[in-house]
């Protein structure tokens, strides 16, 4: 039991002593001072950050804003963390040369966080989008919320968040839906054969005219596409600004389908003809039901 | 405005409206009704029916049961309790794009004046000093994109009463303001006029003696070297506006008298 006890208050002072003459107290200052430097840095990073984004940020690209605010914030933090080091004690000689070591081996293991990098870079640089754009890649569309150094963010219709990394926006095709101030709405359609052309257009003419928000200028477009198997295919295009466009499909596809409809014009389904041959006989038809069913 | 017109009762100004108590303006195809049951004030507006109805009818005060709402009801709580509601006309809110009948040709030299008719805003306010609720189109028109469908560009309001060269081929409406525009071609070639881009938001809008609405007449002046066209806004309206008042003063003011814009931001 004794010599129990002595074995553990040895294990405990082989700890504590080189633990207590380490933390002499002069190193607690240090490491207290090197804290607050931390500290102080810290909230000088915000505060560069903020001063950045309102003296010069406001008049740049929401995504250049937000890219060298960032590279604002992390530099004065950097510095803050060397200071701090530098003050604890430590030599940061010996570590930016660790650094570059540490660097080196993480280059080597980071090549796709790189890659996003620089291709973030390029991003910005081409100015193929900005915040608030509504974009489509791939199968995703949506508003640009943020565009970071690694990645962009998307907030789909159904408000779901889309995490899209710069190297495959690189590499794939973006369309900006919200490039241009004003857009064109395709509607296909298709109109029965016996059906005069010049009197649909006039319908659907009007019924442009009657919305509003559907540009005067640039003119609609009225345009026979082909010949379909029930139906002429017609193509009727229609204006709108940025701002009006997504509300104004549904209405003015409705609308147009309405103003058809009311002017009595046949929308057909797919039918087939079928042709018995001008020498045969016209076929057999049986009418089931009628008056009297029964027979009687 | 030419005799042996009907002059329109003016339907704009100060109303006061006892409690309990309710009013109706008609102005063409506008329709406004509001009710004031202290503390608050029920307002509804529709735009509807035919774009060159000239009925103007005042009813206020009125019997409450008498003035149906027609279109979206709206309840307000006004900072100040007291049934006063002042109605102003004014301009429209965006530059409006307006088209001769045909292309027209000015030729080196030529000098012409055109009429335009457009729809007046109205502003309602409540209490006094008066706040604004409402500011809106006695008659929606359509939207349309002056320039090139890539940017730069500019929305602009579309009307699709033609600019007329005599003043007597204009509809005269109650809720519609007349717009004279002189053009004056200085360039030494011929320019088409196709569409003319007024800039509204920048003109005050008179009232004359029959109660006919006019803006300030706009003058534009197309030069060679430059291509720029200059835009002078005159200090009134013009001669043909008897006894003329103002009414209510630009959206936007400008500080210059005249504008110089592309020809291209003007015509086309």
């Amino acid at each position: 039991m004794q010599d129990s006890t002595a074995n553990d208050a040895a294990w405990l002072r082989g700890i504590w002593e080189p633990v207590s003459g380490y933390l002499t107290a002069q190193k607690l200052v240090d490491w207290a001072l090197a804290a607050l430097v931390l500290l102080v840095g810290l909230l000088a990073a915000r505060l560069a950050r903020a001063t950045f984004r309102r003296l010069i940020g406001v008049r740049l690209r929401a995504q250049h804003s937000l890219v060298a605010e960032k590279g604002i914030f992390y530099a004065v933090l950097g510095l803050a963390a060397i200071t701090a080091l530098h003050a604890a004690g430590a030599d940061p000689s010996v570590l930016l040369g660790a650094a570059g070591i540490l660097t080196l081996a993480l280059g080597f293991a980071s090549q796709t966080t790189v890659s996003n990098l620089i291709s973030g870079l390029f991003l910005v640089g081409e100015q193929a989008l900005k915040v608030g754009d509504l974009i489509r890649v791939g199968a995703n569309e949506g508003y640009v919320v943020s565009i970071d150094l690694l990645s962009i963010k998307l907030r789909t219709f159904n408000n779901v968040l889309v995490r899209l990394p710069n190297e495959t926006l690189l590499k794939s095709e973006i369309v900006n839906l919200s490039h241009y101030p004003i857009r064109r709405l395709d509607i296909a359609l298709g109109v029965a054969y016996k059906e005069d052309l010049g009197r649909v257009q006039d319908v659907l003419l009007e019924t442009a005219a009657k919305n509003p928000y559907c540009l005067d200028e640039p003119k609609p477009l009225f345009l026979v596409t082909g010949y379909g198997d029930s139906a002429v295919l017609l193509q009727f295009s229609v204006w709108f600004t940025r701002d009006t466009y997504w509300e104004s499909i549904h209405r003015m596809r409705q609308r147009a389908f309405e103003a058809l409809t009311a002017a009595g014009v046949e929308i057909p389904f797919p039918h087939r003809s079928i042709y018995a041959g001008s020498v045969t006989e016209p076929f057999p038809v049986r009418v089931v039901g009628g008056e009297d069913a029964s027979g009687r | 405005m030419t005799g042996g017109r009907r002059a329109p009762a003016p339907w704009w100004g100060r109303f006061e409206i006892p409690d309990g108590q309710a009013g109706r303006w008609r102005i063409g195809p506008f329709t406004l009704s509001a009710h004031w049951r202290p503390p608050e004030w029920r307002v509804a507006r529709e735009s509807a029916g035919d774009l060159l109805d000239d009925v103007v009818a005042v009813d206020c005060p009125a019997d409450p049961d008498a003035v149906e709402p027609r279109g979206e009801l709206v309840r307000i709580a006004p900072a100040t309790p007291r049934g006063v509601l002042a109605i102003t006309p004014k301009l429209a809110d965006r530059p409006v794009v307006a088209r001769p009948e045909t292309t027209f040709r000015l030729l080196p030299g030529a000098q012409i004046d055109l009429f335009v008719s457009t729809p007046v805003w109205l502003e309602v306010g409540i209490g006094e000093p008066p706040q604004t609720i409402l500011d809106e189109a006695s008659w929606r028109l359509s939207d349309t994109w002056f320039g090139a469908v890539t940017g730069p560009g500019e929305l602009c309001y579309a009307i699709h009463t033609a600019a007329r060269l005599r003043l007597e081929n204009l509809p005269v409406l109650p809720h519609r303001a007349v717009t004279k525009v002189r053009l004056e071609n200085r360039a030494g070639e011929t320019v088409s006029l196709e569409r003319l881009n007024l800039p509204f938001p920048h003109l005050s809008l008179y009232a004359d003696a029959g109660g006919h609405l006019w803006t300030q007449v706009v003058s534009v002046r197309l030069e060679a070297a430059d291509k720029l066209a200059e835009v002078d806004l005159g200090e009134g309206p013009p001669g043909e506006a008897r006894e003329p008042k103002r009414v209510a003063g630009p959206r936007l003011v400008v500080h210059r008298n005249i504008l110089v814009r592309a020809k291209s931001a003007m015509l086309d």
